[in-house]
């Protein structure tokens, strides 16, 4: 056994059998004032909690131990006889409609990026910016942006990296603009996740748990109710950057772009997605649900060969069994009874402002840390459980997940342009403490004005 | 670890080239051609993530996130970037080592 691995085979035993204890010896329950089913829900959150922090296992891996301990620990005391429907309840999340909303999304991914697409739409936008530094940069802002939308936040932050990186060596050493452009990339791409419901883990837990609460949003709902925040913060962000990384009098020159047309496959690919599109956008009309329209690209792109079974095995299952996870926890939390504990212990209607701060802030603080996805996971459960002003509650979380970016390890697009080079850890923190606090002002205020009027 | 020196299985020349074939929509390959007779002696199929460029290693990086998805934590992409490349120079020395061992150089 070497340092590394030490948590995992001498702290966490010790932590999980010290917490067996307090529930087997009644300590917990006596304490807390709760009842056993609701203690081992306890402890199941908090050994969850432990485990997405630290990071002592994988993070998809904190799923299964979630299903494990509910299944093997929890199912039984809530439920003695433990019948298969009993336990269905807790597989249920793992092929839930937003499972199926995202494995959708990721497969379009996939085809995007493997014919190119992405890299076409990327040179397309560019192509139009000029050489003036402030238009590069928002044109790499802009382009980061769009594609994060809908494809992985780090594969899209990769990609544009590929294109940034020869236009940085050229620009002088010491002109503080090449760390304004590296930066603008990764904080781009965090921000553009918030634009669409398949743009990032947070926000499909946010839409699991809304769904859970009657709050069925649909596709263009979710973009109403983001996109202008989204399109708020990258204009600020953009303004912030100029402003501490000035060009200096610099003339950018982009590498030429390939202008060649689309080829068959390129543009059925880009059909399928047109079409996705469209039915995720008119869901609602068509009395198809968002998750239902996810398998027709799954169904057309494999079973047409356009992608392969080796795609399917490189699609990002860690991801789906994470979300999963997550829904999880909360399904056991509130078969457990510990949610209804949760809001007899908090705020009336007078103190409601002051929950919604807390979870903000908590949201805000550990992203900057910590894996945005487990922090969703771990904070929309316990925020549902108020069971009041739920929207409000769960797109404050699920928005602020997304906008602490102010350290290298905040998420991996920022970790991506740390290790470029191309600046320190310190020059992130201005910008990423600012578009934080901007973010938490904002989702506080006008998101508390404005969403309520999208009854959510 | 075994180890193994690619020799031309039609002229026993150790003398070979590597090139690099990238199309889109399938993994990036490589072809091992003899240097003496021209002739094909092996060809890898490039795992996603499995690019390593010596001196290169943020590029090689980037080339097989490209390639392979999503990351959850950026912990975790912290630490999988940092001192990639001592990590592959570590390895090779190892297996220069134990081609040294055993007697696998010319």
């Amino acid at each position: 056994m070497n340092a590394e691995n030490r948590p995992v085979w001498v702290y966490l035993p010790i932590i999980s059998t010290l917490m067996w204890a307090a529930v087997q010896t009644g300590l917990a329950q006596h304490f807390l004032g709760i009842n056993q089913g609701q203690a081992i829900a306890l402890m199941i959150l908090i050994l969850a909690a432990l485990l997405w922090i630290t990071e002592w296992v994988p993070l998809y891996l904190t799923s299964f131990v979630i299903l494990l301990t509910q299944l093997v620990w929890l199912v039984p005391v809530l439920e003695p006889t433990s019948t298969k429907a009993a336990r269905a309840k807790y597989l249920a999340p793992f092929f839930s409609e937003v499972i199926l909303l995202f494995l959708g999304g990721f497969v379009l991914a996939a085809a995007l990026h493997k014919f190119g697409l992405d890299k076409k739409l990327a040179g397309a936008l560019l192509r139009r910016t000029g050489n003036s530094p402030g238009k590069v940069m928002l044109g790499f802002m802009v382009t980061s942006a769009f594609l994060s939308m809908w494809m992985s936040n780090t594969a899209t932050t990769a990609m544009m990296f590929a294109i940034l990186l020869p236009i940085a060596a050229k620009i002088p050493v010491g002109n503080p603009f090449a760390k304004g452009l590296a930066i603008s990339i990764p904080f781009a791409c965090n921000l553009g996740g918030l634009g669409t419901p398949i743009g990032t883990p947070p926000n499909a837990i946010a839409l699991s748990y809304l769904a859970s609460h009657g709050f069925h949003i649909g596709f263009a709902q979710w973009m109403a109710a983001t996109l202008p925040f989204m399109l708020v913060f990258l204009l600020f962000v953009w303004l912030v950057l100029l402003k501490l990384y000035p060009a200096q009098g610099l003339s950018l020159e982009l590498p030429p772009s390939e202008k060649k047309p689309l080829s068959a496959t390129q543009w059925l690919v880009a059909s399928i997605f047109g079409f996705t599109l469209l039915m995720w956008f008119f869901s609602g009309s068509t009395g198809l649900s968002v998750g239902t329209v996810s398998l027709f690209p799954v169904v057309i792109l494999f079973g047409g060969g356009i992608l392969k079974v080796g795609d399917f095995k490189q699609l990002p299952w860690d991801v789906l069994f994470m979300v999963g996870g997550g829904i999880c926890l909360g399904v056991g939390l509130k078969q457990s009874g510990l949610t209804n504990q949760i809001v007899s212990m908090i705020p009336t209607d007078q103190q409601f402002w002051l929950v919604l701060m807390l979870f903000g802030v908590l949201a805000a603080v550990m992203t900057t840390f910590m894996s945005n996805t487990a922090t969703a996971n771990l904070l929309i459960p316990l925020a549902v459980s108020i069971n009041h002003e739920v929207g409000l509650l769960v797109l404050t979380i699920a928005l602020n997940c997304s906008t602490a970016m102010s350290l290298p390890v905040s998420t991996p697009p920022n970790a991506i342009a740390f290790s470029s080079g191309l600046l320190e850890s310190k020059d992130m923190i201005r910008p990423g403490v600012a578009i934080t606090l901007l973010s938490l002002v904002a989702t506080l205020t006008l998101g508390a004005l404005y969403w309520p009027q999208l009854n959510l | 670890m075994e180890v193994h020196r690619q020799t031309c299985q039609l002229c026993g020349s150790h003398e070979l080239r590597n090139i690099l074939a990238r199309e889109p929509g399938e993994p990036d390959k490589v072809f091992v051609q003899c240097h003496q007779c021209h002739e094909l002696v092996a060809r890898y199929v490039i795992s996603p993530g499995g690019y390593f460029h010596a001196h290169k290693g943020f590029e090689s990086f980037l080339r097989g996130l490209h390639r392979s998805g999503e990351s959850m934590s950026g912990r975790e992409m912290d630490q999988g970037l940092k001192g990639i490349e001592d990590k592959v120079e570590q390895h090779f020395e190892q297996v220069k080592a134990q081609l040294i061992k055993e007697d696998k150089l010319d």
